[in-house]
């Protein structure tokens, strides 16, 4: 994917999940897996542009064969977008929980759901905005 | 004591989070340690205080790779019980 590719996907998540996340759809889960998606392609936008990194997957792997770590996503965010680090992390845990185990169909999912478009990935979108993402 | 069990009694702080039901381990090669907190609802207030942990010790132990996680469901029996 191009940069514009990864951009023009970020910005369809944050669409989508303000969607999801409101009547009459409701569907929180996705909600905040699409908040989490719409960061992770502007990060990806990020690491590419400025970078020239293309994470392969979200954690860090042991490769083998070469006997070395290999970074994952979360630890390019860690080291070169450290301002949305604590952010990104709490939204990628959030989806996680939200794909795997369910666990967003409860009365507190609203207030989860919109502590996280408020506060987490309102500060990281916040950072892209400064880049006139 | 050594690293791990520097990081496992670090983890024990985790212990005092109202809500927290257990703490996990695993490791793999290459100084990935994989960290499960277990807790029965997701709730946001309770979340962000271990996220506060997970920062603390991230900053402590700069060196290792963690990969935390906040889940209902105990791990794969690899994993090693920290409380």
């Amino acid at each position: 994917m191009t940069v514009q590719d990864h951009l023009r996907q970020a910005r369809q998540n944050e669409e989508l999940a303000q969607k999801l996340g409101s009547q009459p759809l409701e569907a929180y889960d996705w909600a905040i897996t699409l908040m989490f998606y719409s960061l992770l392609h502007f990060v990806d936008a990020y690491l590419l542009e400025r970078r020239h990194i293309a994470p392969r997957g979200h954690t860090a792997v042991w490769d083998r064969r070469r006997g070395q770590r290999v970074p994952g996503r979360n630890d390019y965010v860690r080291q070169y977008l450290p301002q949305i680090y604590e952010a990104y992390k709490v939204l990628y845990y959030a989806s996680r929980r939200a794909r795997y185990e369910g666990a967003y169909f409860t009365s507190d999912s609203v207030e989860y759901y919109q502590n996280l478009k408020n506060n987490e990935f309102a500060s990281a979108r916040a950072v892209f905005r400064q880049l006139g993402w | 004591m050594n690293e791990l069990e520097k990081i496992k009694d670090a983890l024990k702080a985790l212990q005092a989070i109202d809500g927290v039901k257990g703490c996990f381990l695993e490791e793999e090669t290459g100084d990935i340690l994989h960290v499960y907190t277990i807790t029965c609802v997701a709730n946001y207030n309770l979340d962000k205080q271990i996220f506060q942990e997970y920062a603390a010790l991230e900053k402590r132990f700069p060196y290792v790779s963690f990969e935390f996680l906040i889940t209902s469901q105990p791990p794969s029996s690899m994993a090693e019980m920290v409380f």
